[in-house]
């Protein structure tokens, strides 16, 4: 499980991080020619492709993760897994804060808030399973549930 | 799609949130939400791996103020007890523990400790005959707990060190 979170981290952090920062230097630059406007044009319709490639990929590894059984994993396994989720989710939030200081006229066109929506959930998922690895954590969180029983 | 239904209006839960309108608002914006589909709103199934009460029974999910679809939006994750996960539709979910989201530097473990650890300070009432630590066995080792605090007390392989360690616990600070 821990390889596509993997694979979709180094698609974030070597492809999409890099042209996002890109694009968000070039709009940024005061130079006003064509060659600008066209290479803003480029890197934007190939942002387009990539943030739909980490989507569908990204969605799919969340599928996985909401149907997975982990209390059959050991604790290891799951922090191996939480760290590698945590790696993917700081380089996705400091793209998506790149791309969020562009103009709307290229944002409209990327799905930003579904990869937004997903990476709020990995983290959720990556608090889950550290909290599961934290004994003091398990502790904690068995006497709450216990709570909630207790009438 | 397994629809759910989560009962915000529970008394403990209300006594629990209080007047915040923002959360209410969210809450009830979930709710409809989860009644279509169980697996919405980022949820997540807590493994609770060692608890085998609890296994699988106790469910996440993320939430926001209602409408709010920014990219700086606060929110909040909620988790609730489902005694029965494979029951007919709607399952039913007994909200226990909202809090604010942590932001991105956080230190996950520790944030989510001390959130409980105030949610038991609030909710356990500890009567007089209660023994001073709760202690629990974690494979091999034990984890004793202040029963007013929260705090951990000691972990150890040892029952002589946990002993002698509940002994000269004192409170130092309630729910931090």
């Amino acid at each position: 499980m821990a390889l596509p979170i993997r694979e979709l981290e180094t698609l974030v952090r070597d492809e999409a991080k890099p042209k996002t920062v890109c694009i968000a230097e070039y709009s940024e630059s005061t130079a006003e020619n064509f060659r600008l406007v066209f290479k803003i044009l480029m890197v934007a319709i190939a942002l387009k492709l990539l943030f739909s490639r980490v989507a569908r990929k990204q969605a799919r590894v969340i599928d996985r993760l909401t149907k997975r059984d982990f209390s059959m994993w050991s604790y290891e396994a799951m922090s191996d897994l939480a760290l590698a989720i945590d790696k993917l989710v700081t380089d996705e939030r400091e793209t998506l804060a790149y791309a969020h200081r562009l103009g709307y006229e290229l944002r409209v066109f990327w799905p930003l808030r579904q990869l937004q929506e997903q990476v709020d959930h990995l983290d959720s998922i990556a608090e889950s399973l550290h909290a599961e690895t934290d004994m003091e954590c398990r502790a904690l969180m068995s006497i709450a549930a216990e709570q909630s029983v207790v009438v | 799609m397994a629809r759910c239904t989560l009962d915000v209006a529970n008394a403990k839960f209300q006594a629990l949130i209080g007047d915040n309108a923002d959360l209410q608002a969210g809450l009830k914006e979930l709710q409809t939400k989860l009644a279509r589909d169980h697996k919405l709103s980022s949820f997540f199934s807590q493994p609770m791996k060692g608890h085998p009460d609890y296994q699988n029974k106790i469910w996440k999910w993320d939430f926001a103020p209602e409408g709010d679809r920014s990219s700086t939006r606060k929110g909040w994750r909620l988790f609730a007890y489902v005694e029965n996960p494979n029951s007919a539709e709607p399952i039913q979910a007994i909200p226990f523990l909202v809090y604010e989201k942590p932001g991105p530097t956080g230190n996950p473990p520790k944030y989510l400790a001390k959130i409980l650890r105030q949610f038991l300070v609030s909710t356990v009432k500890v009567g007089t005959k209660e023994a001073k630590c709760r202690r629990q066995l974690d494979g091999d080792k034990i984890i004793a707990l202040c029963n007013t605090c929260f705090e951990t007390v000691i972990i150890s392989t040892e029952l002589n060190e946990v002993e002698i360690a509940e002994d000269i616990h004192e409170c130092t600070s309630i729910g931090s």
